[in-house]
Formats: C-alpha cells, sequence, structure tokens
C-alpha cells in the first residue's frame, strides 16, 4: 500500500474550482461561500452530516440546482452550468448508487447507453448497432480499469453489488469525463465488494482521473482521498490533505463544525 | 506503481454458454407445449392431426401473433395497452367506411386502417409519457373510447361489400402457404430488426429495466414511450385489415377480447408484465399456443362463452408464472 505523498504534488491548475458558492432557500443558507476544488488524479472527500450542504454543492456540479452566487471553473474557463445535459457536456459525471445501471441488459448495452455504436449497411441505407465493437470496447475499458468481468454478455443482473458499482463506475469514466462525483460508492456492499471499488478508486487515481468521493465511511476516506473537505450547515470546516487528519479528528470535526488544527503526524520511516 | 487487479470473476468460464442455452430452452419449451398439446388432442380426438387443421391454427394465429408482437414492446418497457382489441374494430371500421361507403382503393384504406391505430396510439403515448398518466388507466379509457367510436361510426352493425380482391389477404395462399401467415412473417421478420436494430427497440427494453437509469443517460425516455404506443396501435391497424379479411366485412365488435388473447400470449411466450424481458418469437409461439388452445376448445365443442373463461384463465396463470419466474430471477441476486 503507497502512502500518499503529504500535501500531494498537486500544482497543476484544478479541473474544477468552484468559487465563493451561495445558495439560499427561503432564509436558510444551504451553501454560504463555500470553495471546493478538485485537481487531476486527486480524489476528494466531500464530508459531512446530513443538511450539510454536500449534496447542494454536487447538484450544483451536476446542474440540478443553481448556485445564487459564486463561479464555477472547468480546466481555469469559467463555465455556466443550467441543466444536467450541460453538466455532462462539460464532463461532470455523477454516479449514484443503484440508479446507474439496466439490470436487464449486458454490460456493452449499460455503457454504451445512450451513445450506441453504428455500423452502416447497404452503402448506408440501414445503420446496424456494431456489437462486435461496443463488446470489444467494453473489454478494453474493463481491461484498463482492471476490473475481471468474465461474461460481459450476462444481463447486469447476475453480477454482485460489488462488481454493479465497478460498471457503473467504468460507465462514467468511458464518457471522457473530467470529473467523477461518487454518491456512497460501497455503501450496502459488502466487505469484498468494497475492496473492488476502492481498488478502482486507486486505479483512477493512479490514471490521472479527477473524483470527488461522498463517503460516511470514514475508513474509506482515510484509504482512498487525498484531501478532506467537511461542509457543516453551509460552511465550510476545514479543506485539508488526508495526511494532516486522523479518522477521530474527521468524525470530531463533521460532528462539531470548528476546525481544529493539522495533525503533527510523526514521521514513521 | 504497485499491481493490484480487482478480480471480479463470480461466474464460471464456462457460464456464457449455459445462459443463451437458457434463454433457448426457454422458449423451445413452449415449442414443446405447442407440439404436446397437438398430440394430446389428437389422443381426445382421433384424426385431429392433419395439415389442414395445422395450417388452420396458423391462419387463425396471425391476427393474435400480429397484436402479440405490439404488446410485447410495450409489455418490454414495462408499460401496458389493453386498448389494442377495441383499437383493432375502429381501424376495421375506418376502413370499412373508407372503401366501401367512399369508394377509396383497397390500398388507401389499409394505410387507413394503420393510421387509425396509430394515431390512437399517439393520443395513448401522449397521455402516459407526457401527461405522465397510468398506462393502464389511459389505455383502459381508449378501450372505451375507441369501441364507442367504432360502433358509432358503424351504427352498430357490420359494413359489408369489400371489394372482391379484399378475400386474398384472410383466406388466399401463396405457394401453399396462407396470406395472413405470410404477412405474420414478414411483420416479426420488421419487428426482429425493430428490436434488435434500432433505438426504439433497445429503449423499449432498458426503459423496462430502469427507466430513470435510462433518462440519466441522456436518452429522451418521454419520445421514445411514445413511439412504442404508436408502434403497438399501428400494429392493431395490421392486425385489423387480415381480421377483416378474413370475415370479409368490418365488424365494430369483433376485436374485443384480442388484447387478453395478445397480453396472455406475451406472457407464455416469456414476456414479463415487470418490463425488460421478451422477445418476438416468445410472442409468436404465445399467439400459436392461445389460437391452438382456442381450436382445440372449438373441436371439443366448448362454446364461446365458456373459451372467454378458459382464456380468462389462462392469462391469470401465465402471469402467476411470471411472479414465481422473476422471484427466482431476484433471488439469484447476490
Amino acid at each position: 500500500m503507497a502512502l500518499h505523498t503529504p500535501g500531494g504534488a498537486r500544482s497543476a491548475p484544478p479541473i474544477v474550482a468552484m468559487r465563493g458558492i451561495s445558495k439560499h432557500y427561503g432564509g436558510v443558507a444551504a451553501l454560504d461561500k463555500v470553495d471546493f476544488h478538485v485537481g487531476r488524479g486527486e480524489v476528494v472527500a466531500l464530508l459531512g452530516d446530513n443538511g450539510a450542504g454536500k449534496s447542494t454543492l454536487i447538484k450544483i456540479l451536476a446542474g440540478a440546482v443553481r448556485a445564487d452566487q459564486g463561479t464555477v471553473a472547468i480546466d481555469g474557463r469559467e463555465v455556466e452550468i443550467g441543466s444536467p445535459a450541460q453538466s455532462k457536456a462539460l464532463g461532470i459525471e455523477t454516479v449514484y448508487q443503484d440508479l446507474a445501471l439496466c439490470d436487464n441488459v449486458d454490460v456493452p448495452t449499460n455503457i454504451f447507453l445512450g451513445r450506441e455504436l453504428r455500423r452502416p449497411l447497404l452503402g448506408g441505407v440501414l445503420r446496424l448497432f456494431d456489437r462486435r465493437r461496443m463488446a470489444q470496447e467494453t473489454r478494453r475499458l474493463l481491461g484498463d480499469l482492471r476490473i475481471n468481468i468474465a461474461d460481459i454478455h450476462a444481463p447486469v443482473r447476475d453480477f454482485s453489488g460489488g462488481q454493479r458499482q465497478t460498471i457503473a463506475i467504468a460507465k462514467a469514466v468511458y464518457s471522457d469525463a473530467n470529473l467523477i462525483i461518487m454518491d456512497e460508492p460501497t455503501a450496502a456492499l459488502g466487505v469484498a465488494q468494497q475492496e473492488q471499488v476502492l481498488s478502482l478508486i486507486e486505479n483512477l487515481r493512479a490514471r490521472g482521473e479527477a473524483i470527488v468521493l461522498i463517503s460516511h465511511n470514514m475508513d474509506d476516506v482515510m484509504r482512498v482521498a487525498d484531501r478532506v473537505v467537511i461542509l457543516k450547515t453551509g460552511r465550510l470546516v476545514t479543506d485539508r490533505p488526508v495526511s494532516d487528519v486522523d479518522r477521530q479528528q474527521l468524525v470530531r470535526m463533521i460532528v462539531s463544525g470548528v476546525e481544529e488544527p493539522p495533525l503533527r503526524r510523526e514521521v514513521l520511516q | 506503481m504497485m499491481e493490484k487487479s480487482v478480480n471480479l470473476t463470480a461466474r464460471a468460464p464456462g457460464a456464457a454458454p449455459r445462459i443463451s442455452l437458457r434463454k433457448n430452452i426457454e422458449k423451445l419449451s413452449m415449442v414443446f407445449v405447442f407440439i404436446a398439446l397437438l398430440l394430446g388432442m389428437e389422443v381426445l380426438q382421433s384424426g385431429f392431426l392433419t395439415l389442414d387443421n395445422i395450417s388452420l391454427i396458423f391462419l387463425q394465429a396471425a391476427v393474435r401473433a400480429i397484436l402479440a408482437v405490439g404488446a410485447m414492446l410495450v409489455i418490454i418497457s414495462g408499460g401496458i395497452d389493453i386498448s389494442i382489441g377495441t383499437v383493432m374494430s375502429l381501424s376495421m371500421v375506418v376502413m370499412g367506411v373508407g372503401v366501401i361507403d367512399l369508394g377509396l382503393p383497397l390500398g388507401l384504406g389499409f394505410a387507413l386502417s394503420v393510421a387509425t391505430g396509430l394515431l390512437v396510439g399517439m393520443l395513448n403515448g401522449l397521455l402516459i409519457a407526457y401527461a405522465g398518466l397510468p398506462a393502464f388507466i389511459v389505455t383502459l379509457g381508449m378501450l372505451g373510447i375507441a369501441q364507442g367510436v367504432a360502433l358509432t361510426v358503424s351504427n352498430g352493425s357490420s359494413l359489408y361489400g369489400f371489394p372482391e380482391s379484399f378475400e386474398v389477404y384472410g383466406g388466399g395462399t401463396l405457394l401453399g402457404v396462407p396470406v395472413p401467415v405470410l404477412i405474420m412473417i414478414g411483420f416479426a421478420l420488421l419487428m426482429l430488426f425493430v428490436f434488435h436494430q434500432t433505438k426504439l427497440g433497445r429503449y423499449a427494453f432498458t426503459i423496462g429495466g430502469n427507466e430513470e437509469a435510462t433518462r440519466r443517460a441522456g436518452v429522451d425516455v418521454r419520445r421514445y414511450k411514445l413511439a412504442i404506443y404508436m408502434v403497438s396501435g399501428a400494429t392493431a391497424g395490421l392486425a385489423a385489415i387480415i381480421l377483416a379479411a378474413r370475415i370479409n366485412s368490418a365488424h365494430p365488435g369483433i376485436g374485443f377480447g384480442y388484447e387478453l388473447d395478445a397480453i396472455a400470449a406475451v406472457v407464455i411466450g416469456g414476456g414479463s408484465l415487470m418490463g425488460g424481458r421478451g422477445s418476438v418469437g416468445g410472442a409468436i409461439i404465445g399467439a400459436l399456443i392461445m389460437s391452438e388452445i382456442r381450436f382445440a376448445l372449438n373441436v371439443l365443442g366448448l362454446s364461446p362463452f365458456i373459451q372467454q373463461i378458459v382464456v380468462g384463465v389462462i392469462l391469470i396463470a401465465a402471469v402467476w408464472l411470471d411472479t414465481i419466474r422473476s422471484r427466482r430471477v431476484v433471488g439469484r441476486r447476490s
């Protein structure tokens, strides 16, 4: 297990940068001048209790909610995210628990849902689905991500929860996503299946993907995240490398909303 | 970088052929049921098993099979269309008025029949996909509306006087094969293409499997649902042509009840009322079995009243089996 380099060598401009984001519902501030950014090859854990504002922040990125104030920039360019379609077009993909896959069809059909590959027949009079190429691409994608699925033509319901989650994530990756948002990717999974998903997240980081991880599981966060961002009642509590906190501190900050000084970690080696 | 592989092998390497074999066995077993019923009838009524009788079963299956293939598409998408029977009556009456009363050429009459079904299907689809009303209620209402319009337009009586050439589409043969059966085969081939090589067919499956996931993948689900009900309506319009040609008239009350046969055929043929599962071949085998049962009941001298009861029982039994089957599929999920 490789140790995360403290602070991280994250000098490149962030792939997604949100600045001064505010969102009010009536008199209640769901988000109050929150800054949030994610770099390439970085896994950022977005933490907070229920009502902290993390889902509002994610919905703004996904185009489901519009911010009252603040800017969003992708690759340094300021953008408008007015709809889910715009969000997708900007390369932001969200993987929701159990909402991502059609159980009754096979893996390629799921991966290529809404973007099927076609091939012309009779000089383009008819266009057929290019099943062979979709299967090849699926195998290549799963191979690249080191997801081992023996029979991609089995209906997705035949797979375990962990496999289904990795397929859902692979589907997001195939979109050439700039940013992949994972909402509780290990919830409701067994231990071995959680391991599959966490390994995949590590693989994705190594490939340079930018990932936002929403999780209630502190062990997952400590293991795969590079940085933690904690919200409490719409305000930013802390934004720091995961090497500067421990598990107990994370839980305390999530509950209290009071930032604690960075952990002075002894150098082990 | 460490070499770390996520090993997700849950299936034996030999699992792939097992799946496709299992799929085919389900369809094959229905072929066996069809044959077993034929043999059973031969035992009950010696001399039943003749080429003429088998040809008659296929001939009578044509209308049901065409309806069932359309119903299959709707049911795969997780919907239901119970208006197809009376829409078939309405299409037939509109064609009858056009050809008999207005003297339109037969070809135009056919187009009128299909267009009528298409239009009613569009109304169904708009109400279901865009207004968000439950498919069962919309098509139940449409069942009544189509029946009422058919009776009103025809003054409640059959329309006679189609040109002589019309009978060919009901009773003619080509190389010994009844024309309705040829139309059924042609339609089945067309629908095989629609099911497997068009977005309409593919999305019918994914909408039936997970409508929300299909929407999130960027598919305009409402548009495809509308199209699915339009196909179903048009299918009723096509079936109306054959049925009218077989009775050489347009009867405003003849279609009611066919929806029962079609839905039963879908479920017997492996379609699931929960959506997401089914096939063209299954719908046709299901329709053949339904026609075979009707034919056998006729031969045994049971009245059409009793036949209604039998078909109702078969429908409920088939759905019951489907529920058990679905539960087993869910149970296989780890």
